[in-house]
């Protein structure tokens, strides 16, 4: 080709045609769940005095900062190109509080910082389980359009956050403890959802009513004899 | 054997995502809060920077960068530069207190002056009022929430340069309601995206991008490319 041609090929006079491309991804929203579902049963199950002393969290935080924090921060920059403005917004906010809590025990085992007791008062936590309450009501208000098990899965959660917040800012042990299930129940529901959502996907067909508006079942575009991406799966 | 010269045809790729910018948003307001009310004396004590710095740098900094990365995805201009910019902030300014925690170097109480800190304001202050300027352009929300955080940093950095504490306070609530409207951004963004019209006002006035229309709620701004029936990332 003459490097004129070249040129008129690559640098064209008027702009070259678009298009938009879809990429179907696998739902990141089961990760998610999954991811903040485990921090919220092994955090809140101590929250609420059912296992461990104060110090217990020494030995647990790094698979909460890991799987839900990491895990769950995964799932948010995924669910971007999922479309999904609530996942990508509720995951990375939660997947910010575990990283930041987990490297709160870090500091702890290290002996840098001082972590109060439970039944104390704790403040710094207080404020952030404050914010968070504030972020969750938000998402679990987008939630609504999607169907009513995200919606009841973050407002448990919102109202878990607050009631924590409260527990951590007055130092109160049986709100703390109230807090610790209130989690601990927002995880079920979290569970249910992404359990659903993943047999749902891998059957093909309803198993579970994942509770969402519309569930009308996807039919996945692919080419069955491709790689995975073209196909479904490996 | 020749080579053979295969000369592509250019194509442009436009690809959906969902709008980075709430998290990112979130993250900026939730760090900003618990800072500037820890500023003001509405709770905690001088240690307690310690054990709320951490989620500071995760939340307002690893989180609100990654957002910042995707904007650019979004192609915009203002919260890509803006959310990396204040991400990196909250980062570095958890270094700074682990670094303080571990007494690897001695943070200097609020009425003490600490100009090597308070520099760092000027740019932020800078970039964000010219990000305010620009956000002319978008929404009035966006331009509050600019122009409170951007002239917030120019009373911050005066109050650590000289240790006076009445001119932190005026900047840690003109943070405050700077924070404020960065949820109420994050929101109106999420909202929209969610229910596919509009639940919180958007802010329009007559010059700006999107129609009068996008103060209603209910009215359908967008109309986004997809099968209903396909996997996520093929529909919204």
């Amino acid at each position: 080709m003459s490097s004129s041609a070249l040129r008129e090929r690559f640098a064209p006079a008027a702009a070259p045609p678009a298009r938009i491309d879809l990429q179907p991804v696998a739902d990141p929203t089961v990760l998610g769940s999954f991811a903040l579902a485990s921090g919220l049963i092994v955090f809140g199950l101590w929250f609420a005095g059912a296992f461990g002393a104060a110090g217990a969290p020494k030995t647990f935080f790094p698979f909460v900062l890991l799987f839900s924090g990491v895990g769950q921060l995964s799932a948010a920059l995924w669910a971007y190109r999922a479309r999904d403005a609530v996942a990508a917004s509720l995951h990375g906010s939660w997947a910010a509080f575990w990283l930041g809590w987990g490297v709160l025990w870090i500091l702890a085992v290290a002996g840098t910082v001082a972590v109060p007791p439970p039944g104390d008062a704790f403040p710094s936590l207080g404020m952030w389980l404050m914010y968070m309450a504030v972020i969750t009501w938000t998402t679990a208000a987008a939630a609504l359009a999607q169907g009513i098990g995200p919606f009841f899965a973050q407002g448990i959660l919102g109202a878990g956050a607050l009631i924590a917040a409260i527990a951590l800012d007055s130092g109160t042990l049986y709100l703390r403890h109230a807090a610790g299930w209130v989690f601990v129940a927002a995880a079920a529901v979290l569970f249910y959802s992404g359990a659903a959502t993943m047999l749902d996907n891998a059957a093909g067909k309803h198993l579970l009513p994942v509770l969402r508006w519309g569930e009308e079942q996807p039919e996945p575009i692919q080419v069955e004899s491709g790689d995975p991406g073209v196909k479904v799966g490996q | 054997m020749a080579a053979t010269t295969y000369a592509p045809e250019p194509r442009i790729r436009l690809q959906p995502i969902a709008p980075p910018a709430s998290l990112g948003l979130w993250g900026f307001f939730a760090s900003t809060m618990v800072v500037s009310t820890w500023i003001l004396h509405w709770w905690g004590d001088t240690r307690s920077p310690t054990t709320f710095f951490e989620i500071c740098a995760t939340f307002g900094g690893l989180v609100q960068f990654a957002a910042g990365l995707w904007s650019f995805r979004a192609r915009d201009y203002v919260a890509s530069a803006l959310l990396t910019m204040w991400g990196t902030y909250w980062m570095s300014w958890g270094v700074l207190q682990a670094l303080g925690a571990a007494n690897v170097l001695t943070i200097p109480p609020l009425d003490r002056p600490q100009q090597a800190f308070a520099v760092w304001f000027i740019p932020l202050g800078l970039f964000t009022c010219w990000g305010a300027l620009a956000a002319l352009r978008e929404n009035v929300p966006l331009v509050l929430l600019l122009g409170c955080v951007g002239s917030g940093c120019g009373f911050v950095c005066a109050g650590f340069w000289t240790g006076n504490v009445s001119l932190t306070d005026v900047g840690a609530w003109l943070f405050i309601f700077g924070a404020g409207w960065a949820w109420y951004v994050g929101a109106m963004i999420m909202l929209e995206s969610a229910w596919g019209r509009v639940i919180l006002p958007l802010g329009v006035l007559p010059w700006m991008k999107l129609p009068l229309a996008a103060n209603r709620p209910g009215t359908v701004l967008s109309h986004p490319v997809g099968y209903e029936l396909g996997q996520p990332g093929v529909r919204r």
